[in-house]
């Protein structure tokens, strides 16, 4: 190295080797370099000779122990090196965060539903759920002919409004593959079901949880076409919440109807 | 120097806390997404 040969170099050097933290050290020798380089022109200018003014520019700095002291307090290696662990720490999660919206976004469509569910769109016909399955147990898994459904648990919702009593049938999770031994599943959040009036009849629609709003929505029509839906609102305070275990649904119409029926459900 | 790490050290730290915060309410609501419901028992 050049700067090792000369005065001003060996002061340099000295002065690094006081200086624990490594990555600082090529910034505080070109800071010496150019202070040095600055002392001897001025000297020169005064008709100084190169070689004393390089020795007496170093001579002026002083000691080159102190320097050196005084420049490692400055940089503690310490903070130095927790700065730079601490950058690679938030990077992590910050990757973490684009890895997820990637994710988020490669996977849904603009309505926010999983592309996975649209390899089982015909099998969720929600229109003609009789089809679908026939008759679900809970807790078991079923072959519809496009993937399998299995029903962890059923809520049943007894609703009074303006008079009118209903049934609603809230599937807690049900999930869907296209193999029993495939581990991918999805949770069906749009969850097909039906809703009883006093005659016994019953319309198609979906239970819609709006989780920001904190409010149950209640839609009946097409899902595939925003337009020919009906959204209800359902007023929290008189839904009465009734748990049945182990419920037929989407069987026949006998066990609901039994259920419907029966006051013990209804607010 | 010193000042200036220790500076950037604090801010590190706080947005590595509050990405991880973010990242992992992100990752409950994919996993468990009940939570984030409104319990509408009466």
């Amino acid at each position: 190295m050049e700067k090792q040969k000369t005065p001003g170099g060996e002061f340099i050097d000295a002065v690094c080797a006081k200086v624990r933290f490594k990555p600082a050290r090529q910034q505080i020798a070109q800071e010496l370099q150019a202070h040095l380089e600055d002392r001897a022109a001025m000297l020169e200018a005064h008709g100084v000779t190169p070689e004393d003014a390089a020795a007496r520019a170093v001579a002026a700095m002083g000691d080159p122990e102190e320097i050196g002291a005084v420049l490692d307090r400055e940089h503690s290696p310490f903070w130095g090196r927790a700065s730079r662990v601490t950058l690679v720490l938030a990077a992590l999660p910050l990757l973490l965060f684009l890895a997820s919206g990637l994710y988020w976004f490669g996977l849904h469509d603009d309505d926010g539903n999983l592309d996975t569910l649209f390899l089982f769109r015909e099998a969720l016909d929600y229109g003609t759920a009789d089809n679908l399955v026939g008759s679900v147990q809970v807790g078991e898994w079923y072959d519809t002919g496009y993937g399998w459904i299995y029903l962890s648990g059923v809520d049943i919702y007894a609703w009074a409004h303006e008079g009118v009593s209903e049934l609603i049938f809230d599937f807690d999770q049900l999930y869907i593959r296209r193999a029993p031994r495939d581990r991918q599943h999805a949770r069906v959040t749009f969850t097909p079901l039906r809703v009883y009036d006093e005659t016994g009849q019953y319309q198609e629609g979906w239970l819609y949880r709006g989780a920001p709003t904190r409010t149950l929505y209640l839609v009946f029509g097409d899902p595939d076409d925003s337009i020919y839906t009906t959204q209800v609102e359902l007023d929290l305070e008189v839904v009465q919440r009734v748990r049945l275990e182990s419920l037929q649904v989407l069987a026949g119409r006998s066990e609901a109807d039994d259920a419907w029926q029966n006051p013990a459900y209804l607010p | 120097m010193t000042r200036k790490n220790r500076r950037r050290t604090i801010r590190n730290l706080i947005v590595f806390l509050l990405l991880t915060l973010w990242c992992g309410a992100l990752l409950v609501r994919e996993v468990c997404p009940e939570l984030f419901y409104y319990p509408y028992v009466p």
